[in-house]
């Protein structure tokens, strides 16, 4: 599929027709179209809208373009290719919970984007006069932890981007305490699509990469099996399993699987940001969870023991196990290590860092086993 | 306006300019954008694009998640150890390159990739290393 026919552009329209509605009707009609946040958390869009818009205080909008999600890389797409219906997102969103200042906080490995971003505001410039609405950017500094929606509020305010507790949310009390509406950069950028009756909840940008000819971005329709979806990608070798990002987990490949939410979380994984890596047979998945659990130890914050700690200590048992070095008792450790982190750390980071362990030794145990003493 | 008066933005710019932010500068952005300097020190220190002196001229960082590591990143980091004659995480002795590993970089359907001098450099393979190192000297 041709990346450029992804997204359809709404070239101001979407926004000349949301503005021209009042905000309580903008927001109603968010609600209406289903769409959820493509982040990962997959909140309903509206009623974050919702929520934000009836607390007190100097409402605020927030665009998270940290996407930091090993595997990910749909945000920089919709930036690359169509700037302006976030941009346009953006300002419904500041119209519709009546916000005055909006910031896009982009991750630092995008800096290039800056002038593609800019642009994009310079052409809804009356727009922004005509409202009074100004639109700031701040670039991240590499720290995939500045992606959780609090510790981005931290980041901004120039504190440790350590996360916050919830609740408060951000919705009601955010950056500097104001009523802060967070939404990432591809549910954003669907915004003025719903406003010109384009948009349809099923489908969604999907990031494929690994063992594949032909990486890149993919829309998807909820329930198209998995297998035609790889083909178009072509794969390299035959594929084997399937990873979503660093935090989703590892199942086997099955072509014929339906892709929702429902079948993935029913074999242990999680879609998220929906990222989907690719595995051939040649690569041994044990090695694979090295890998992740090596960005796990360098991202976690270090603010509580559960992640800083175990995560330290089942990288140390992967290595050995990957080296041929571990035993049938590093194996059980490693089991009940994860489960512990994935219960006790604070935050999403810490919970879901151990997934992709759990997940492999659920369906893949026995690379795991061959490599033990 | 909000922006103008962030921290991170701040750090950010400096470490553009000089590829480091010096303890006298640290102190000036504190000052500048109203916050402790203990605070803006705990804060400088935790982003890994940010470092408070020099490392080296060019800094190379190889991308070593998923879909890189799938497309030999672990290949790429060890020829990059031998050719350059450092570790991963140091500097060469003549200061003109740090080698480190780095999180997903965004660019993973053109994996494996590196970043040099945050400039992004797509499907590497070791004669492409060679050809671009020789220009950086
Ligand atoms: S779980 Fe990890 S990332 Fe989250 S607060 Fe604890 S140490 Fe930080
Ligand atoms: S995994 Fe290397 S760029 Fe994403």
């Amino acid at each position: 599929m041709k990346e450029e026919s992804l997204l359809f552009k709404s070239n101001l329209s979407g926004l000349k027709a949301a503005l021209s509605k009042n905000p309580s009707s903008v927001i109603k009609i968010v609600k209406k179209s289903g769409l959820r946040g493509r982040g990962g958390a997959g909140f309903p869009t509206g009623l974050k809208w919702e929520l934000c818009a009836k607390a007190k205080g100097e409402h605020l909008v927030l665009c998270n373009a940290d996407e930091g999600e090993p595997g990910t890389f749909k945000d920089k797409l919709i930036i690359t290719k169509a700037a302006l219906n976030l941009i346009e997102g953006i300002i419904i969103a500041c119209h519709a919970i009546k916000a005055k200042n909006a910031l896009i906080y982009l991750r630092g490995e995008y800096s290039y984007l800056i002038p593609t971003l800019k642009k994009a505001i310079r052409k809804t410039e009356p727009f922004l006069k005509k409202k009074k609405i100004s639109i700031g950017i701040i670039l991240g500094q590499g720290a995939y932890i500045c992606g959780d929606e609090t510790a981005i509020l931290n980041s901004i305010e120039g504190k440790r981007p350590e996360p916050r507790k919830k609740p408060p949310y951000p919705a009601i009390h955010g950056l500097y305490g104001k009523p802060t509406l967070i939404n990432n950069v591809e549910t954003l950028a669907m915004i003025p699509l719903i406003f010109l009756k384009k948009f349809d909840a099923t489908k969604r940008l999907c990031s494929f990469s690994g063992d594949l000819k032909n990486a890149g971005v993919f829309e998807i329709r909820e329930g198209k099996q998995i297998g035609k979806l790889v083909e178009k990608a072509e794969p390299i070798g035959i594929p084997k399993a399937l990873c979503f990002g660093a935090s989703g987990g590892i199942i086997p490949y099955d072509p014929c699987m339906p892709l929702t939410e429902k079948n993935i979380r029913d074999r242990g994984a999680w879609l998220g940001a929906c990222s989907i890596i690719v595995i051939n047979h040649a690569h041994s998945i044990v090695e694979l969870c090295e890998s992740i659990q090596k960005f796990f130890v360098h991202e976690s914050c270090g603010y509580c023991a559960p992640c800083r700690e175990g995560n330290e200590r089942i990288l140390e048992i992967l290595k050995r196990i990957s080296h041929s070095e571990g035993t049938m008792h590093d194996l059980k450790e490693l089991e009940e290590l994860c489960d512990f982190v994935s219960k006790a750390s604070f935050c999403a980071l810490g919970k879901s860092a151990p997934l992709h362990v759990i997940t492999a030794l659920r369906h893949f145990k026995e690379e795991f086993v061959r490599r033990c003493r | 306006m909000i922006a103008k008066k962030v921290l991170l933005n701040e750090l950010g710019k400096e470490q553009k300019k000089k590829g480091f932010v010096s303890k006298k500068k640290l102190k000036e952005i504190a000052k500048n954008v109203c916050l402790p300097e203990s605070e803006v020190f705990s804060a400088a220190t935790f982003y890994s694009f940010l470092s408070l002196e020099k490392r080296a001229k060019h800094i190379i960082q190889v991308c070593n998640c998923p879909s890189s590591h799938l497309h030999g990143s672990d290949r790429i980091m060890k020829y990059l150890e031998k050719k350059l004659k450092v570790k991963a995480g140091h500097a060469t002795k003549n200061k003109l390159f740090f080698l480190s590993e780095t999180s997903c970089v965004g660019l993973c359907d053109k994996a494996p990739a590196i970043i040099i001098d945050g400039k992004p450099y797509v499907k590497v393979n070791e004669k492409k290393i060679d050809k671009i190192l020789r220009k950086l000297k």
